[in-house]
């Protein structure tokens, strides 16, 4: 399909960013960022400003919703929740990623005897 | 369904960038701060802890990223380039004002010539209602195909209802019946329609109802009429007309119906404002000179004409082959009048009503013709505008180098440009189909043709591509050119030009040059227009035109029938001839310089010649003023009743006929022009001088019979009197002719030279001298335009010679004088090539024969022109060489 590297990251971030908000309810942008890394075991540095234009193109497709409020320490900060559109999306894209990785097991594992 | 939400909300985004950028810095901010607080927490420096925040975030494109995706990334740089064209066609506004006017004007040409072209041809008639095609039935006969014959009543009964060919069949009658509004009396164009004609084209009545089947027998008398939605003339609601009354040829009609708003008939040009049933007709009276005829029920009365729509699937072709077992049928079943007939359909003319049956072929491709040399008039102007765009983009090359090495793109820079031409062709494509309507307009109604050139669809897209058009032939090669990388090094080439600009050169003087040469010959060919009509204006017609007064009466419209007329006429004449102040009065059937013309074959022996026919009363040449070259005038008693069949003669018959001997006593047969006698030979009684009845053509030969055995109902009443008196003596005419019966329509009352002075081939010499005039004053604008063009070109390309020349001592003058030449080299041949052009132009004119009394090289018209151009050629090859004296030397050598 000719997609760059990023596209694919960018596919697999928009899908991080759902479940992460599934998992977290409601959650400003650098707590997103801040909680894919610690999912990822610290493996993923996140470039945090892939973030933003990723959020944006969630928001347009009305996967999320974003609203301004007070975080934690008491800082003005936009707050993105999961819409019910979202987490249709998430379950859909969680189905296809086992599909995925069912199919591509089957490449990698010792063949069997016929 | 997502991908569109958000494209959505993009698009949406366009407008509210700034509130969106500020609050995305709003909440970077805040990011930024949250993660400098937990990198505190872990142990950071608060320097460190900023470092390390802004290093995660991300590089600069970050932002670029953001505002890409909130927008569409291609309608702002789209939007940007269009400012950007803004500010440069600003800076430089001879060439935006001067590119402005060229392209309107040559859209503008090509919108009215299509405007014209697309009503007369193509624009859906009826509001789109009649969607099938309407074809034409037509009888003819099978041995002999040039002939052809209307229908009857009981034959248009036979084939609506016994063929499955058509979907619906109708019958019409064309004529012009008088209608009287306040007293007052005027012609109007009215059609007898079966009662099916609205059903097939598909119209449904604004208010109140069509005809019935009762209505349509002929001999019905039925005395209703549906009138078009123009006779209102905007006044209050359609319904208000049903139930009123209204005067045609002196009958009370009931109005029952009014037809919807665009619905106008079968033609392009429609100007119908009355339809009535076939069984109307039978309440008026017939005259042969009108072609008002009745229509009965008689099988061999032909006066209707067939048309319909066809059975979807069915070709013309193939329809005129299922008709002929039918047509046999008819030959067999009534010999008298359907013998040999063979039936023909063929699709309708929009333009044309009659028979033999006309298509549409002709005017179409003259119509294409004069649309592809407007086309290429405007072609040829966008290539000069293209060279003018080199001139121009020579000078912004420095920046173009600049934007290339900064790291812009090409395609940036052409699209730029691009955009610039395309905002110059849309901003003068507007302006050009204003200028269309307003042209086609005035045209049509100058004429008063109701004819309907109000732009639609198609005459939108033709102005739309013709800007798409010339945007790309005037922008896209410089465009291409100038953004090419090695512009820079292109420049620092001295002496001669490189070939490949040589050649555009060439090009563009050969091109400029063939446009001066067709403008030349549009100028001259306008002189020689105008002195045409000035000729014309002055010239003589052969008999006296001071002291005559006209008054046209037609009595058909009073309701007359022949005796109740010839009574009538008889009264008049007799009160005319006692009043004071009057000399001599009689009557024709036409007049000179009129609309009407009516001819024959005269006949002597072997020789037939066409011969202009009049009826006239007694003593109408001494009325004319002509002086009998032999014989006499027609007797009061050959006015008022049928004598011997006599006819007088001019002299052009008298020595073609009878070369060399007397005409007196010799005998004529008058003949249709398919040869068939009308009535036996008439006896030579009188010759006359010859007379013009039109300015242009060196007038026909004329023949004229009485009153008393040929019969018009309309006539027009022919007083002579003092020269000075006439405004006196119409006033009594006009009072003679209402005292001898009020119900007689006066239908027009005027000097008789006001009749030359509003004859219709005047208004043809000065309406061709104008289109010329402004055709040539057109060209003449663009051939400057172009010489601008390509002189500017010419001096930048050359901007270091010239320098060169003057840092080793050229005089200023020297070399603007030397630019001046070699610019009026490519306006002399222009001009050279024009002259003969326009001979050979004014020599095709002739053809038309509306120059007849011109020399062909009249000497006004063909020393203007040359002068007209030589002028904008000057000028317009001066100021490039001005420009040139601003050269600096200095900076002209100084390599780039």
């Amino acid at each position: 399909m000719g997609r760059k590297p990023t596209d694919v990251w960018q596919g697999t971030l928009s899908l991080m960013v759902l479940k992460t908000l599934d998992t977290m309810g409601a959650t400003h942008g650098y707590g997103i960022g801040r909680r894919i890394e610690q999912t990822s075991g610290e493996r993923l540095t996140l470039n945090y400003g892939t973030l933003y234009p990723t959020l944006l193109k969630l928001e347009q497709e009305g996967y999320v919703k974003g609203e301004w409020g007070v975080s934690e320490t008491n800082r003005k900060a936009r707050f993105y929740s999961l819409t019910k559109a979202g987490k249709t999306r998430l379950e859909k894209a969680a189905r296809e990623w086992d599909d995925t990785i069912a199919i591509v097991a089957r490449f990698f594992t010792p063949e069997q005897s016929s | 369904m997502r991908p569109l939400r958000a494209w959505a909300i993009r698009v949406a985004g366009l407008l509210r960038g700034r509130r969106r950028e500020e609050q995305f810095d709003a909440e970077l901010a805040s990011h930024v701060e949250m993660h400098v607080e937990e990198n505190i927490r872990r142990g950071l420096t608060p320097e460190e802890a900023r470092r390390q925040a802004l290093i995660a975030l991300g590089g600069a494109h970050l932002r670029d990223e953001y505002r890409d995706r909130g927008g569409v990334p291609l309608l702002e740089s789209l939007a940007q380039d269009v400012r950007f064209a803004i500010r440069m066609l600003r800076k430089s506004p001879g060439f935006t004002a001067t590119a402005i006017i060229v392209l309107s004007l040559g859209i503008g040409a090509n919108g009215a010539v299509f405007s014209l072209i697309n009503a007369a041809l193509f624009k859906p008639l009826n509001g789109g209602m009649a969607g099938a095609e309407l074809v034409g039935l037509y009888s003819g006969e099978r041995t002999r195909p040039d002939r052809w014959r209307p229908f009857s009543y009981p034959e248009f009964v036979d084939l609506r209802d016994r063929t499955d060919v058509f979907a619906g069949l109708f019958a019409e009658s064309h004529a012009r019946l008088g209608v009287t509004e306040q007293g007052l009396t005027r012609r109007a164009n009215a059609t007898y329609v079966s009662s099916n004609y609205f059903q097939v084209l598909g119209a449904s009545p604004a208010a109140g109802r069509f005809f019935t089947s009762d209505e349509e027998r002929p001999g019905s008398g039925a005395a209703v009429v549906v009138v078009s939605d123009a006779y209102r003339r905007g006044v209050g609601a359609p319904a208000d007309l049903v139930g009123r009354t209204v005067v045609i040829n002196a009958r009370p009609m009931t109005i029952v119906g009014v037809a919807p708003r665009q619905f106008r008939g079968t033609m392009a040009m429609g100007a119908n404002e009355f339809w009535l049933p076939l069984g109307a007709s039978s309440l008026f009276g017939t005259d042969e000179g009108m072609g008002l005829a009745r229509i009965t029920g008689d099988r061999a009365s032909f006066n209707l004409m067939l048309s319909g729509t066809l059975e979807p699937g069915v070709s013309a072709e193939e329809a005129g082959a299922r008709l002929a077992p039918l047509a046999a049928a008819f030959a067999a079943a009534y010999p008298q009048t359907n013998a040999d007939q063979r039936l023909v359909v063929q699709r309708r003319s929009r333009i044309n009503f009659g028979l033999p049956p006309p298509t549409d072929a002709e005017p179409t491709i003259l119509g294409m013709v004069i649309l592809a040399v407007a086309g290429l008039v405007l072609v040829v102007a966008c290539l000069n505008l293209a060279t003018l765009q080199l001139a121009r983009g020579s000078v912004r090359r420095q920046e173009i180098a600049v934007r290339l090495a900064l790291g812009g793109s090409r395609a940036r820079i052409v699209r730029q440009l691009l955009v610039e031409g395309l905002l110059l062709s849309i901003g003068a494509g507007v302006i050009g189909l204003s200028i269309a309507w307003w042209t086609s307009d005035r045209i049509v109604s100058s004429r008063s043709l109701p004819i309907d050139v109000a732009p639609d669809g198609r005459v939108l897209a033709l102005i739309a591509a013709a800007c798409v058009v010339s945007a790309l032939v005037f922008a896209l090669g410089p465009a291409l050119k100038l953004s090419k990388a090695d512009l820079v090094t292109g420049m620092k080439q001295r002496g001669a030009l490189p070939p490949a600009r040589r050649r555009w050169a060439s090009l563009q003087g050969v091109l400029v040059g063939g446009q001066v040469a067709l403008s030349l010959a549009l100028i001259a060919a306008a002189g020689v227009f105008a002195r045409a009509g000035f000729i014309a204006a002055s010239s003589d017609p052969g008999f006296r035109l001071e002291g005559g007064v006209l008054a046209e009466v037609d009595t058909t419209i009073a309701g007359l029938d022949e005796a109740g007329t010839r009574t009538a006429y008889a009264r008049v004449l007799d009160r005319l001839r006692s009043l004071p102040d009057v000399g001599a009065a009689s009557a024709a059937s036409i007049v000179p310089f009129g609309n009407v013309r009516d001819a024959r074959l005269v006949r002597a022996g072997d020789t037939s010649i066409v011969a202009t026919f009049t009826v006239v009363g007694s003593d109408y040449f001494e009325t004319l003023g002509l002086p009998l070259l032999a014989g006499r005038e027609f007797t009061p008693v050959e006015e008022a009743q049928e004598t011997e069949p006599v006819v007088v003669i001019d002299r052009t018959l008298a020595e073609r006929l009878f070369s060399g001997r007397s005409a007196l006593g010799e005998f004529v047969q008058l003949m249709g022009f398919d040869e068939t006698p009308e009535g036996g030979p008439l006896r030579v009684v009188g010759v006359v001088p010859p007379v013009r009845n039109d300015m242009l053509s060196p007038g026909s030969a004329h023949v004229y019979v009485p009153y008393g055995r040929h019969f018009r109902a309309g006539m027009t009443f022919h007083v002579r009197t003092t020269p000075g008196r006439e405004a006196a003596v119409m006033t009594r005419v006009q009072e003679a002719i209402e005292s001898v019966d009020a119900r007689l329509p006066l239908l027009a009352l005027r000097p008789m030279t006001a009749l030359r002075d509003g004859a219709p081939d005047l208004f043809a010499l000065l309406l061709a001298a104008t289109m010329f005039t402004a055709f040539g004053l057109i060209g003449a604008a663009l051939s400057s335009a172009g010489i601008y063009g390509l002189r500017a070109y010419l001096v930048s390309q050359r901007t270091q010679e010239l320098g060169v020349r003057f840092a080793l001592g050229a005089t200023r003058g020297g070399v603007v004088g030397q630019l001046l030449k070699e610019g009026a080299v490519t306006a002399a041949c222009g001009i050279a090539a024009g002259l003969v052009l326009a001979v050979g132009l004014v020599q095709v004119l002739r053809q038309s024969g509306m120059l007849y009394d011109v020399d062909l090289v009249d000497p006004v018209a063909f020393a203007v022109a040359p002068l007209v151009l030589a002028l904008t050629t000057t000028a317009a090859s001066y100021l490039p060489a001005r420009r040139a004296l601003r050269i600096d030397p200095a900076s002209a050598l100084r390599p780039e």
